[in-house]
């Protein structure tokens, strides 16, 4: 592992830069000046299975061999092959039979319609490494592994030897950083259903636009003039009257600067969106989830309203952490996650954006292989899903390990944790490079990227995911 | 620590544990009255505790605190308020709680490796909505954000109590006075701490609630307008 020089002399620069941009408060620090100019439209939609899901039950070998070896492993864990509780994929573009769980049928329509793949086994690394290299004592492993914040943190940064103190920042939020607004108003290109949150925030890029999944007009209405009192000379008192300079300390500037930005980011978002959302013929489930993924479809659908050429999504789609019970809480959350991407795909479909849009799935980790009686605890690799009119379709990507507890590829004899084959900076690169992100640029956004991509490799695209 | 657990072992009179020189001591620390560093001391509230500050200076009471019709008892509570602002009290999001302990808003506290925390809570959905449902309690009987009790009646059909309303008794006799207003509502929710600017701008903004014959009226009126105004200032939200 070792920071490349080059690009600590370029990320210094860029602190520079930043740093002299005038007062700290100033709301929207001017991004970096970049090559970057687009004219298309291209979305990438982060959605994050907050709690660690048990993805070797989403993914599922159905070879009878493979099976068997499941089945023995997970015991009261495992799908019945035998009870038609697993749903087989295509062999289209596989030489092993994989199968989902049968309240997935969507997932293996979109898997067999080419509009959705796997990437199996991936997860945090430093390097590649084998069963033998684990054990050995000096070598370098992510740190905190099978702790959820700290690995929740690392596959939003793609930085797993960072500690939690100083995981501020996240991969979509540099490329932000890199591309600057690419809307003509001031708000930012990360969109989110779910808060502030660290896969988009970057260090010199504007706010996060926070949605609320159950909103149907998108944006809270604030401090509308009201019948009988005196809202709106309140409103503009905050608006005008109440300033940072009014303040010592930084807690008061701070606050009263971020509520004077989500009055404005509101108000913008109201002027400039909310006229050009348009309705989807295309149902969705209740379910937030499933509305999440639909306000992301309206916003996308509304991209040329307000001139935006670059858009990321986040959301958080949680309770996964399943330590007991995990047939009675997977099953009905994976039916959801279903659901709703089937419909987020028909929905794109509809407003003919399913070219121009590729989904994909983070999770704290992977869970161990075998049983504590009735859940799963904490593991390492896991297997993620990739949606969207550009992703190579149907097609179980890297590698998918052999269920066997002696295997090159397991951490943990015990319990059967997987030492990931693909890791987040492979995963990742390739989702950036479609996005536009220049491969030059990849060690900005994925700090080391250079220890799984050597530096003007020819073949930044390993996994296969894009074109 | 020292001085706490010091008052702890030793109260002056040599009692240990005597729990209320603990407390006293913790209250009246020099760190709580003079910080050391006053210009980056301090916490945002977080959403539900800026709530539950309001609900002690004017506490929500039923508009019919009449138990009798009640036959089946008391159903079940939720706390829906409070999803929209993103701590719905006893369901944390994940076993991590609301926020990170380590979130440091960009700016002056990323540059400075300082962390505020509940500002992770605190984005432009929230911002507003906080401040929207505070505005609803205060003002519209039976939108308060309290807990929603719900009671079955003598077939078993459950119905909602929605009748919660603040209370503002112990404040309309200072409502004509804006100045005395502020006065006790700086105490009570500012800690005595409000800047002269908003100070000038809250009284100003409170003598013009003046349309009316009915006292008692616009005397509600503008207690409840104070306590919005206060609710939404960096004064109340910074506890420093």
């Amino acid at each position: 592992m070792t920071l490349n020089r080059r690009t600590f002399l370029r990320n210094s620069a860029g602190a520079g830069a930043i740093a002299a941009c005038g007062p700290w408060w100033t709301r929207a620090i001017a991004a970096p000046k970049t090559q970057y100019d687009f004219e298309d439209y291209r979305a990438l939609v982060c959605i994050l299975f907050g709690g660690g899901m048990d993805s070797y039950n989403l993914l599922i070998p159905y070879d009878d061999g493979e099976y068997d070896a499941y089945r023995s492993l997970r015991s009261d864990l495992a799908n019945l092959k035998d009870e038609d509780q697993l749903l087989e994929l295509s062999r289209y573009h596989t030489d092993r039979r994989f199968a989902v769980p049968e309240d997935a049928p969507e997932l293996r329509d979109l898997f067999d319609a080419g509009d959705l793949s796997f990437i199996a086994n991936v997860g945090p690394l430093i390097n590649h490494m084998s069963r033998e290299q684990y054990l050995e004592e000096n070598r370098l492993k992510p740190l905190n592994l099978e702790s959820h914040n700290d690995q929740i943190a690392q596959w939003q940064s793609a930085s797993s030897v960072t500690p939690l103190t100083q995981q501020n920042t996240g991969w979509l939020g540099k490329i932000a950083d890199r591309f600057g607004s690419t809307l003509p108003n001031d708000l930012s290109m990360s969109w989110s259903l779910s808060g502030i949150n660290q896969a988009q925030t970057g260090t010199s890029a504007t706010s996060i636009v926070v949605m609320d999944p159950h909103n149907e007009e998108g944006f809270e209405k604030l401090w509308e003039e009201d019948w009988f009192l005196q809202k709106a000379s309140a409103h503009r008192d905050f608006e005008r009257r109440i300033n940072p300079e009014h303040y010592s300390n930084i807690l008061q500037q701070t606050h009263i600067q971020e509520l004077k930005g989500a009055m404005q980011d509101n108000e913008t978002a109201v002027e400039e969106f909310t006229d050009g959302l348009t309705g989807l013929n295309t149902e969705f489930d209740g379910h937030s989830w499933a509305q999440g993924l639909k306000r992301m479809v309206q916003v996308i659908s509304a991209h040329e309203y307000y001139d935006a050429r670059r858009q990321t999504f986040f959301m958080n789609f949680g309770g996964w952490d399943h330590h007991e019970d995990l047939h009675g809480n997977f099953n009905p959350r994976i039916q959801t996650v279903s659901r709703a991407f089937k419909s987020f795909r028909d929905a794109l479909d509809e407003i003919g954006m399913l070219d121009n849009v590729v989904l994909f799935t983070i999770s704290d980790f992977g869970r161990t292989l075998t049983s504590n009686g009735g859940g799963s605890d904490h593991g390492w690799g896991g297997n993620a899903m990739v949606l969207g009119g550009p992703v190579r379709g149907e097609r179980v990507l890297g590698q998918y390990p052999d269920m066997d507890l002696e295997g090159d590829q397991i951490s943990n004899t015990d319990r059967g944790n997987f030492i990931p084959t693909t890791s987040l900076e492979e995963y990742f690169a390739e989702l950036a490079i479609w996005f536009g992100l220049d491969v030059e640029d990849l060690s900005l956004v994925l700090p080391y990227v250079e220890n799984f991509i050597p530096q003007g490799s020819d073949q930044p695209k390993k996994v296969g995911i894009v074109a | 620590m020292r001085r706490v657990a010091e008052a702890f072992a030793d109260d002056g009179y040599g009692v240990r544990g005597n729990m209320k020189h603990v407390i006293r001591t913790i209250l009246t620390d020099p760190e709580t009255i003079e910080p050391s560093n006053p210009e980056t001391f301090g916490k945002l509230k977080d959403p539900v505790v800026r709530l539950i500050n309001l609900d002690r200076i004017f506490p929500p009471k039923l508009s019919d605190p009449d138990h009798s019709d009640w036959p089946g008892g008391l159903h079940s509570y939720d706390f829906d308020n409070f999803l929209s602002i993103k701590q719905e009290p006893l369901n944390a999001p994940h076993v991590f709680n609301f926020y990170s302990p380590f979130y440091s808003p960009k700016g002056n506290f990323s540059d400075n490796e300082l962390v505020a925390p509940a500002f992770q809570l605190f984005d432009m959905q929230t911002a507003i909505r906080v401040s929207n449902l505070v505005w609803n309690g205060l003002m519209f009987p039976g939108n308060h954000w309290t807990a929603q009790l719900w009671y079955d009646d003598e077939n078993g059909d459950s119905h909602r109590v929605s009748s919660y309303e603040p209370d503002y008794e112990d404040y309309l006799g200072l409502a004509d006075t804006p100045e005395d207003l502020v006065d006790r509502l700086d105490l009570l929710l500012c800690n005595g701490k409000m800047t002269a600017n908003t100070r000038r701008l809250l009284e100003q903004r409170i003598g013009q609630i003046d349309h009316g014959d009915d006292d008692d009226d616009r005397r509600h009126r503008r207690v409840a307008y104070a306590a919005w105004y206060i609710s939404n200032l960096p004064e109340f939200i910074v506890e420093n």
